[in-house]
């Protein structure tokens, strides 16, 4: 499995997506606000998500704001600074 | 000031929504499941009143639903049954108030949120779990899913939670702060609940609560969540029935006169320590019954009492007819109950330190 | 709404970090005394601390310290309770001749999550059921009730951040409605590990000292106490009137319906609740002499209330205490009526501890230095997770 398609995965089991498929995620839509439309809780569980299973610190809402943008940004943050 | 109780809805063991509960009281069948209790002897199956709300399908959208948990599932389709119940009633949704009774909170989710940091380290706490266990969390997911912005409260008292919640919702409309609420109780049942029954009671009953034995342990766990939506009696062509007063207090320095006159249901379900409080407090004048088997032992189900005693109200009497519960027997004589209409309806419960609460209904 | 009567407040108690009564946490406030320390009772794997404004032990009283049967938050709610009812004048042969409720917030004290106990459970034990015993009898409004053997109704509210200013407004509402002569309300709650990782979790808190308001706010401190008024009707309190140290006027009360923990973006319920509190007291909004405003110093919430504020309130001063007692929870909006009162009796606020730096997204900011006033009537606001926003009013006696 892609980073690109386990991340789709973890979005979905992790944050309880009810009816939305790993086809459903594209790699460049928006995660927050439109697009997937997750929101600022979402964005602190995803931090968590990130840390478990990547061993990534993320330092700070800024920071995420702008690694989460897409499951695109998402990879590439993840392949930067994981430790797992 | 009375209260007017427009629209009820109910989640428990026996189903949801008033038909299911009113087939319920009828019934003798008892819906128990058996859950897996934890003790340091390993792990044993009990029976346990658990409630399902896959009936929330009719009101909100699964996708809306997935960051709410069972504790707020039940109080949300308690919430909008009672509010489809209530038919074809204006509703302002800003001048309509939240007023959630629960004896021990969102215990799973707290327990899921220790559990995040106990097993994966103090980083890896999971915030949304964090925000689920917080008491309030199931009237924050009402108020934003049904688009109610008036005043939202939750209250937890025990035994006492339901009554207590009661007396600030009659005052909201009294003083027109509000002119609706929607009251109700949730309570649900856990495996910590389970490990802890276990530790206080040893194996629990494994058949029907048995309320009347006021001297034996016969509590079997439940849950469930009951809602009324309540109005100041203006307008009261087509409701249930109207809630008279209510009272509270300790049973240690207040004394209690029961009436004579109407019926009294008790929320005697099954705890010995409590038993005896109600053992004192009945005498062969006073006509007595109890539903608990129809939904287990928590400190909220006396919202369950209420919706009967509104059935019975609403009914003229008519449930009484097919009542299943045993028939008490108090000093060796067998009481019977009248088929004429009865017009007061009283429910009283009492907590396991005598606080009490007591809840006086009459017919419109 | 209908019309009201007046409700007096004839007692305070109060104990947090600046200090072990009402007094001493008075004087510490107007000092700006920050007491913020590595969180002592629970040990902790985050990598940074998080300092929190902790209750020394010797606060309490020594007999009240011992005592085995109520957890810490039962123990700091009896502690402010019995300060509140000796400075009402009030003794215990007065309160059994009268109807008296109680109505206290809180947020840990409802809570059954002692850590230890729980560890015990899941490591397949059998841990002393001692803190399970302890959480059934220390239910915060019940614990007192029994302390005094008080008859009248008795209520513990969970509203997360408001349920103290909840609970004074509920217990408001029971005096006016004839249930009880007398209420002894506010709020308690600790500090404990699960709220620091839960707080921690959702990324508001500081490890640093909070700057509410401050262009360089990174969040919240947690705290801990208690704070409790005597709410006493016209009729109840009559013989002593020299008692009466602040008239409760009004509550307002509303919610966002719209996330579980951001408050609204334009802070939709804390405006209504605002506009319910001055139109059911018919107050003009130059009538205020200050807002004690909720002021957590997170992101959110700081920018939504300078806002509303702004609004509603243009050119009113504000202030935000939490800078020295950090978050209390449930014990804040009693905490901070405490404060209220104390403010319209001496004439002035206090610096918003904290601020230095204005925010230019902010259209207004808080006090920076002692203020006094010439007005005689406050407002005491709080925004909870979950949207509910309560709004209290004073006036001077």
């Amino acid at each position: 499995m892609t980073l690109n398609e386990q991340l789709k995965q973890l979005l979905i089991e992790e944050l309880n997506l009810e009816e939305i498929t790993a086809n459903d995620i594209t790699d460049d839509m928006p995660l927050f606000g439109e697009g997937l439309g997750l929101d600022s809780l979402d964005a602190v569980e995803l931090v968590v998500i990130l840390e478990k299973h990547f061993g990534v610190q993320v330092k700070s809402l800024e920071e995420g704001r702008i690694a989460f943008q897409s499951i695109n940004a998402l990879t590439a943050y993840v392949e930067e600074k994981r430790t797992k | 000031m009375p209260v007017t109780i427009r629209g009820i809805g109910v989640v428990g063991a026996f189903g949801s929504g008033v038909d299911a509960f009113s087939d319920a009281l009828h019934s003798t069948e008892r819906r128990t499941k058996n859950v897996v209790v934890q003790s340091s002897g390993g792990q044993e199956e009990m029976p346990c009143y658990r409630a399902e709300t896959a009936g929330l399908d009719e009101f909100i959208p699964r996708a809306s639903l997935r960051r709410v948990d069972h504790y707020a599932r039940m109080g949300l389709l308690a919430a909008s049954l009672a509010l489809k119940d209530s038919g074809g009633i204006e509703i302002n949704r800003e001048r309509l108030g939240i007023i959630i009774a629960t004896g021990y909170g969102a215990s799973a989710t707290t327990s899921a949120f220790l559990d995040s940091f106990i097993n994966d380290g103090d980083p890896l706490s999971s915030p949304t779990h964090f925000s689920n266990s917080v008491h309030n969390a199931a009237a924050a997911h009402i108020s934003i899913l049904l688009r109610v912005s008036g005043p939202c409260l939750t209250v937890s008292q025990f035994e006492t939670s339901l009554t207590s919640a009661l007396l600030t919702a009659t005052t909201w409309l009294e003083e027109r702060r509000v002119d609706l609420v929607l009251l109700g109780s949730v309570d649900e049942y856990c495996d910590i609940l389970g490990y802890c029954w276990r530790r206080f009671f040893g194996e629990w009953n494994k058949h029907e609560v048995d309320p009347f034995r006021f001297d034996r342990q016969s509590a079997v766990p439940g849950e469930g969540s009951a809602f009324f939506l309540l109005s100041r009696p203006e307008r009261d062509e087509g409701a249930y029935c109207r809630i008279i007063s209510i009272e509270t207090g300790n049973l240690r320095n207040q004394k209690l006169a029961l009436s004579r006159k109407g019926l009294l249901i008790i929320g005697a379900d099954g705890h010995r320590q409590c038993g005896e409080s109600y053992a004192e407090l009945l005498d062969e004048a006073v006509r007595a019954l109890s539903f608990t088997p129809v939904y287990g032992s928590f400190p909220t189900n006396n919202a369950f009492d209420m919706a009967a005693a509104a059935l019975i109200l609403k009914k003229d009497g008519a449930l009484l007819t097919a009542c299943a519960v045993p028939e008490p027997v108090l000093s060796g004589s067998k009481q019977s109950f009248p088929r004429e209409d009865i017009d007061v309806v009283q429910c009283l419960k009492v907590g396991w330190e005598k606080a009490f609460g007591l809840i006086t209904l009459g017919r419109i | 709404m209908k019309e009201r009567s007046s409700i007096a407040v004839t007692g305070m108690g109060c104990i947090c970090a600046a200090g072990a009564d009402a007094v001493e946490c008075i004087a510490s406030l107007f000092e700006g005394k920050r007491n913020l320390v590595p969180p002592s009772r629970f040990r902790s794997t985050h990598p940074k601390i998080y300092p929190v404004l902790e209750v020394p032990g010797e606060f309490l009283p020594e007999k009240l310290r011992k005592r085995e049967d109520l957890h810490l938050t039962g123990k700091f709610a009896v502690a402010a309770a019995h300060e509140a009812i000796a400075n009402a004048g009030l003794s215990i042969r007065q309160l059994e001749k009268k109807r008296v409720g109680v109505c206290v917030g809180t947020t840990v004290g409802s809570s059954m999550n002692n850590e230890d106990f729980y560890r015990g459970f899941r490591m397949g034990g059998d841990p002393d059921m001692a803190p399970i015993t302890r959480y059934l009898r220390s239910n915060p409004a019940s614990a007192i009730a029994r302390e005094f053997s008080l008859t009248g109704p008795c209520q513990t509210v969970v509203n997360a951040c408001s349920s103290g200013t909840d609970a004074i407004g509920i217990g408001l509402s029971w005096i006016r409605s004839g249930i009880c002569d007398i209420v002894v309300a506010g709020g308690a709650d600790e500090l404990c590990h699960v709220t620091y990782n839960g707080f921690i979790s959702l990324m508001v808190t500081d490890d640093g000292p909070c700057k509410p308001f401050d262009r360089r706010r990174k969040g919240l401190n947690l705290g801990e106490g208690a704070g409790m008024l005597v709410l006493e009707s016209e009729d109840s309190c009559r013989e002593r009137m020299e008692r009466v140290r602040s008239i409760l006027f009004g509550y307002g009360c509303s919610t966002d319906a719209y996330h579980l923990t951001a408050p609204h973006p334009k802070g939709e319920g804390l405006r209504r609740a605002l506009r319910e509190v001055l139109r059911s007291c018919d107050i003009d909004t130059g009538e205020i002499a200050f807002v004690n405003a909720h002021g957590t110093g997170t992101s959110d919430n700081d920018r939504v209330e300078s806002h509303v504020l702004n609004e509603l309130l243009p050119g009113v001063p504000f202030l935000s205490t939490k800078g020295i007692t950090g978050h209390t929870l449930g014990a804040a909006g009693g905490i901070e009526a405490v404060f209220t009162v104390a403010c319209l009796e001496t004439g002035r606020v206090p610096a918003s501890a904290g601020f230095s730096v204005r925010d230019p997204d902010l259209p207004v900011s808080p006090v920076e230095q002692t203020t006094t006033f010439k007005g005689h009537t406050a407002l005491s606001q709080s925004l909870a997770f979950g949207g509910s926003n309560g709004a209290l009013l004073f006036k001077r006696a």
